[in-house]
């Protein structure tokens, strides 16, 4: 009964990293700019990479090894958090503008309006 | 004409090339001397022998000693050369506003640095020390500690960088790797055996075993203080700023 | 299981391999050659190697890279042609 129910719990949260992983790499060859992509390349450490190390920690059963994971997944979150924050705060005191959508040329006065600001 | 030369000389190393591979033994089998003799005497051995559980470990130091302290010479004679071309940093020239990168680093930052570069060095402690008895040692730790001088410095700035790791003790440092072979090699004179062996029959039996692992443990902090600082060192000489 | 891993590996060693020589853009190279010298890493792992991982990974992904990338800001980033 016990090995069923570790065994779902680590299913879950495996394909649940996984999915995080797709995502976030579907989000980073997709979306137009540097702060997107660097929200969707985030998501793939903290939740992806966080959520499988968390798996394997069920895993172990929370011995030693599972206990080392959950450092290791500590560990990733807090720097690929880091990096990112200060990729994008680089990018934002060097000058690159976030992304806007531009609008069809349906309405000529708006795009001309976005165009100005960006 | 040129050409045809070129090509001539590449076929002729070409066929140089594969009659040295066709004269070699055949690649993984098991009949070769290295296999019939030096792996499995390393692998039974060298516990016994060599005194460190890690046996990578004890081959580069005991068996290959010869070979690991011209690579400990190798790396002092890279920094040599980077300090030969770029010269050392000097701190004067760092008390404008000069630094590597124009943008301030943000609070975030700087302070899961702090919080993470003790960390990041007593790992690297470990690994130097525990490199007998576990994957790693001297080099690996070495690497690690020089990444942390890089972190500290990229994040905080130079001027402070430079204020926290000063010339005048990393001067010394960096031959740390060479001098401890050294030291440690000498050792085995006194009791007229030859350079670098480890086991000394000249002192009381119950210390050998004791000093071995001295020894050791001695070269293994020496190459790791001495790999760290070099890698610092040769980061902050590609730093200097020229003057304006 | 692990042998389709090991083969996975090396197929993104060679795409990283030949992704750092064909790349014009020195910084991209760079950063593409600390992603080579990572799998490298995890490629000695798999081969029961862990002291040369552990070297792999500190000197491959971590110093050579920051060593390469202030080389690149005081000269030019782009290759020429």
């Amino acid at each position: 009964m016990l090995d069923v129910v570790i065994n779902t719990l680590v299913i879950i949260f495996a394909c649940n990293g996984i999915f995080f992983f797709l995502v976030g790499t579907l989000g980073l060859v997709r979306l137009p700019d540097v702060y997107t992509r660097l929200h969707a390349g985030t998501k793939c450490d903290t939740l992806g990479a966080g959520s499988i190390l968390f798996a394997l920690a069920i895993y172990e059963r929370f011995s030693i090894n599972g206990l080392k994971m959950i450092v290791l997944a500590f560990l990733v979150m807090v720097m690929s958090s880091t990096t990112g924050h200060a990729i994008s705060h680089a990018a934002y005191k060097v000058g690159i503008m976030p992304w806007r959508k531009k609008v069809s040329s349906a309405f000529p006065g708006e795009e001309s309006e976005n165009v100005t600001e960006s | 004409m040129k050409k045809g030369v070129i090509i001539f000389a590449l076929f002729l190393l070409w066929v140089l090339l594969v009659a040295a591979v066709i004269a070699l033994p055949p690649m993984g089998s098991s009949e070769t001397p290295a296999y019939t003799h030096v792996v499995p005497r390393y692998l039974e051995k060298e516990v016994e022998e060599g005194g460190a559980n890690n046996i990578v470990t004890g081959i580069i130091l005991n068996y290959r000693g010869y070979d690991t302290m011209g690579e400990v010479t190798v790396i002092f004679t890279a920094l040599i050369c980077v300090l030969a071309v770029l010269g050392r940093e000097n701190i004067k020239r760092h008390t404008s506003k000069v630094e590597l990168s124009s943008v301030e680093k943000s609070v975030i930052v700087k302070s899961v640095v702090r919080l993470l570069a003790p960390f990041i060095i007593l790992f690297a402690l470990y690994i130097i020390l525990h490199g007998a008895e576990s994957p790693g040692g001297g080099f690996q730790g070495g690497a690690i500690l020089g990444a942390s001088v890089i972190v500290f410095t990229l994040t905080f700035g130079f001027t402070l960088g430079m204020k926290k790791f000063p010339l005048k003790y990393r001067t010394i440092l960096e031959s740390a790797g060479p001098l401890s072979f050294f030291i440690s090699g000498v050792v085995a004179l006194f009791c007229g055996l030859n350079f670098l062996t480890y086991m000394l029959p000249c002192i009381n039996h119950a210390y050998q075993d004791l000093v071995r692992h001295l020894l050791l443990l001695i070269i293994e902090i020496g190459i790791g203080i001495g790999g760290g600082t070099v890698i610092g060192s040769i980061f902050f000489a590609m730093e200097k700023v020229e003057k304006e | 299981m692990l042998r389709s891993l090991d083969i996975l590996l090396l197929i993104f060693l060679l795409v990283t391999a030949i992704g750092v020589v064909r790349t014009k853009d020195l910084l991209g190279a760079s950063i593409i050659f600390s992603a080579y010298s990572l799998i490298m890493a995890i490629v000695w792992q798999q081969l029961s190697a862990p002291d040369l991982a552990l070297t792999e990974a500190a000197v491959g992904a971590g110093v050579t890279t920051v060593l390469f990338l202030i080389a690149i800001g005081r000269t030019v980033r782009r290759e020429d042609e």
